[in-house]
């Protein structure tokens, strides 16, 4: 049975749907058993996760996977029921909330309404008791690095969302925490806007060195923004790795079904395949295959067009032979380049090499 | 719990200890037979039957009654009609407020100006002035009451009536109406409440005929302690709660009729 | 039209008396109450005299030692009461306001009967021997304070309620893991946002505490006179009514000034939580 959490002695045989960290040192933050319940409702079930320093980690799930429950506890704004949390060795959980050198940026963003911009920033290091000069430069400092330099007197009701929200990110910055949590950063904001500020919270977390970790929803995000993903669903860890060795070798359904699309083999020896719709082939019915690639015979249905891609969905001719050997489903995606030649009503065969294959281990 | 909510809850408790031990102190007196607090005398209710023997308070309770049946009619109506025209014909924030203020005012300032219109009209003293005058009162109150349930009524919905060929006062009637209607029937529980308790408008503005029940109570407790008043207090408190409570209940039955 | 029969009822009812009670401050005593020509200044000038001017000030000095009561009593009730669970608040709501519904003069009753003489807790005292001779628990000041305070207490709780549940509650969260401890995250956060709903229920303790003239007289024995006792006895015993027209008008002018700072501070304030 795969082993699909992270572990850090690189001794112990490490499978190959799991990555360990870029850097095999001590992990800055260690999870181990972590367990929380609401009445009947198990949030989180038996988490364990290793985050280190300077990565850009990010918690990925559909809602209710617990993903934003572990995220508080590592603030503190919630106890575990059992397990561990430690950062750099130290128990986390036995520091107060207020004390902790983690900060959250709220996907609400949260900022105090009876405060400038620049008063909201400073808020953290007063609470540090910094003198005031020293406040004064690191808040024109964070500022500055969010891009939001000379509006440090505006109320923050005069600003823009995405205003809003670098504000939030450099209140969180400018004290230099060890981790910095970020709930659905991005959910807010318009698409074009997003694709930009996920560029630019790689760059800040590769600029400032601090340690990002990310609760997100959306698979597309956490792909193009994180070094590593733990991929959580119902309270429990379904796969740590990078974005390639999840795409590439999910180790669960859940995980090939989540990140990305893909087409489930079920054969008849009882084994689970998933295959991507970028490694399948459209070819009428005349053309020949490439050799040693499988085909299935099956009709057009439907094509949804993205711009630079088509998903072209076919229906199974399943009474070819190779369909119920591969055990293919009633219907395949296909992923086209551009637009397509293709239209509903069409027959023609889907074509892969094997070894684009993957097996699922259940 | 944290040692802070601890002694938050403390703190609430002897709130409402201070809230309601007075009041239910005179309840329990009105049971005792000597009527006084310095002696028990062991529990009676001969004092609820004083109180319905006590002529003055029976003349107050009537006249009160009358008082308040035609304000609650008046104030509803006028109030309602205030309601939707302010909202949607005023914009003005000025004219606006001036259609609440008599709910905010200082009671004595209505008071004493209503008592000088009523001598430079030369209107004779009585209830009926008293009517007019609490009318005016409770009417700010309906209006704001039935303003914010105004607020969650569609106007769209009037006009597809008329679209579909109703008149004006038609649609209003059929469609804005009910959807008023809870709006409308606090506001005018509230009229009646408030004008069984007014003292103050009252005392200026009534003739020394006819005194309503909170002008008897007051003659009665100016001179001390007397026993049928902590009847007619537990009598008073009773009617309170169950007002309370049943209006409590008709906001929430109402709530989700209208969630529609 | 909608706005027609309420438009004149208030026009009548409402601004004439207005009008009257600014009309006649200028205006010179008739024998048997209400007023006639000269136009004079003199009701208006005889507010300067010390023993008016005392009135004011005393009047103003109630109101506002109820107010400042009120909101020592009222905000950690108000507060407490936001922690309660769900299900409870509604019945905590409802139990602070329905005393505010029986009947005013019975609630002050009420206090009568406990403090008096020989009232309830006169009778508990000497029962008990701590005392030998009754303590004169009212007819005095602080029990004015009281009863304003005991007759206006729930209309403090409301508002701050409402404002203490509008606060957001991430708000205090961001305030936590930005280093603030408890106590901070009181000062820094939830008390400024929540000064508005303070400055409302200051509002509706001082207004009518400032021209009461029951609670003077039942539980202060008639014996301090403010405001509301003057403007009294100006129209029922004196019967000269432009004089208390003009005491009127002093009423009418502290509450638009309170009313006119009120507006100005929260609008400063900006943003509600």
């Amino acid at each position: 049975m795969t082993d699909a959490s992270t572990s850090v002695e690189p001794t112990t045989a490490r499978s190959d749907t799991s990555d360990s960290p870029a850097t095999e040192s001590m992990p800055l933050l260690r999870m181990v058993g972590v367990m929380r319940r609401f009445g009947d409702v198990v949030a989180l079930d038996d988490v364990d996760i290793d985050i280190v320093g300077n990565e850009f980690f990010s918690l990925l799930g559909p809602s209710g996977c617990g993903k934003t429950t572990l995220l508080r506890i590592i603030a503190g704004l919630d106890d575990p029921d059992g397990g561990t949390v430690t950062l750099d060795g130290d128990d986390l959980v036995a520091i107060p909330a207020h004390r902790r050198p983690v900060n959250l940026m709220f996907q609400s963003y949260a900022l105090f309404p009876h405060l400038n911009v620049e008063r909201n920033v400073a808020y953290g290091l007063q609470r540090e008791r910094r003198p005031k000069a020293e406040i004064r430069t690191r808040v024109g400092e964070a500022l500055e690095t969010v891009g939001l330099d000379g509006l440090g007197k505006r109320r923050t009701n005069q600003l823009s969302g995405g205003q809003r929200q670098r504000v939030a990110l450099a209140r969180a910055i400018v004290k230099r925490p060890r981790i910095l949590l970020l709930d659905e950063p991005l959910g807010a904001l318009d698409k074009q806007i997003r694709i930009q500020m996920q560029q630019e919270l790689k760059r800040l977390q590769h600029d400032v060195g601090i340690t990002f970790v990310v609760v997100t929803h959306d698979q597309e995000e956490a792909m193009s923004m994180a070094d590593r993903i733990a991929v959580l669903r119902d309270g429990r860890v379904e796969q740590i790795a990078s974005p390639e060795t999840l795409f590439e070798r999910p180790a669960t359904r859940f995980v090939a079904e989540f990140i990305g699309r893909t087409n489930m083999l079920e054969p008849a020896d009882g084994r689970l395949f998933s295959l991507r719709p970028e490694q399948l082939r459209l070819l009428s019915a005349a053309t020949a295959a490439s050799p040693g690639a499988r085909t299935v015979a099956a009709t057009v249905r439907d094509i949804q067009f993205y711009g630079g891609v088509s998903h072209c969905t076919v229906q199974t001719d399943l009474s070819d032979p190779t369909a119920s050997a591969v055990g293919a489903p009633p219907s395949i995606v296909v992923a086209l380049i551009g637009s397509t030649v293709v239209r509903p009503g069409d027959d023609v065969v889907v074509s892969w090499q094997p070894q684009h294959e993957v097996e699922i281990q259940r | 719990m944290s040692r802070a909510s601890k002694w938050g809850r403390v703190h609430l408790g002897f709130t409402y200890a201070f809230l309601y031990v007075p009041i239910l102190v005179l309840v329990g007196l009105s049971f005792n037979e000597s009527g006084l607090a310095t002696s028990w005398g062991g529990f009676s209710t001969k004092w609820y039957g004083e109180l319905g023997r006590n002529d003055d308070i029976q003349e107050g309770l009537r006249n009160t009654l009358i008082v308040a049946v035609g304000v609650t009619v008046l104030a509803t109506i006028i109030g309602t009609l205030l309601a939707v025209g302010v909202s949607r014909h005023v914009h003005n924030p000025v004219i606006e407020s001036a259609f609440v203020a008599p709910a905010v005012m200082p009671d004595i300032v209505l008071a004493v100006g209503l008592l000088m219109l009523f001598t430079a009209a030369d209107f004779t003293l009585g209830l009926t002035s008293v009517l007019l005058s609490h009318t005016l009162f409770c009417t700010a109150f309906v209006t704001a009451v039935v303003r914010t349930r105004l607020q969650h009524v569609d106007e769209s919905l009037e006009e597809a009536a008329r679209d579909l060929g109703d008149s004006a006062v038609g649609a209003f009637v059929r469609v804005t109406l009910p959807s008023l209607a809870p709006g409308i029937l606090a506001g005018a529980l509230l009229a009646f409440t408030l004008s069984i308790d007014e003292f103050v408008i009252a005392f200026f503005t009534n003739g020394p005929t006819s005194p309503t029940l909170p002008q008897v109570i007051y003659s009665n407790v100016r001179f001390g302690v007397k026993p049928d008043i902590n009847a007619l207090a537990a009598v008073l408190l009773l009617v309170s709660m169950i007002i309370v409570l049943s209006a409590q209940r008709l906001a929430r039955l109402t709530d989700s009729i209208g969630q529609q | 039209m909608l706005l027609g029969p309420g438009g004149l009822y208030f026009a009548v009812f409402f601004v004439v008396p207005l009008v009257l009670v600014v009309g006649y401050a200028f205006l010179t005593p008739s024998r048997f109450g209400g007023a006639q020509r000269p136009v004079t200044f003199d009701s208006i000038m005889r507010l300067g005299e010390p023993v008016y001017r005392s009135v004011i000030t005393t009047s103003i000095m109630l109101a506002l030692a109820a107010t400042i009561i009120a909101l020592v009593i009222g905000y950690p009730a108000a507060l407490a009461i936001s922690r309660l669970p769900k299900r409870w608040r509604t019945v905590a709501l409802v139990a602070i306001v329905l005393p505010f519904w029986t009947n005013f003069l019975i609630r002050m009753y009420a206090w009568i009967v406990l403090l008096n003489n020989e009232g309830l807790i006169n009778r508990l005292l000497r029962g008990m021997s701590i005392v030998d001779e009754p303590i004169a628990l009212m007819n005095n000041r602080p029990a004015i304070v009281l009863g304003f305070v005991y007759a206006y207490l729930p209309l403090m709780i409301l508002p701050l309620y409402a404002a203490i549940e509008r606060l957001d509650p991430q708000l205090g969260e961001a305030a936590t893991n930005l280093g603030a401890s408890p106590i901070t995250r009181f000062r820094t956060v939830t008390l400024p946002l929540t000064a508005q709903g303070a400055l409302t229920g200051a509002l509706f303790v001082f207004i009518p505490s400032l021209a009461n003239f029951i609670v003077p007289e039942l539980l202060g024995g008639g014996k301090t006179a403010t405001l509301g006792t003057l403007v009294r006895d100006q129209y029922l015993k004196a019967r000269d009514w432009p004089f208390g027209a003009s005491v009127t008008m002093v009423v009418l002018v502290i509450v638009g000034g309170v009313v006119f700072v009120q507006g100005r501070l929260s609008r400063r304030a900006g943003a509600t939580a």
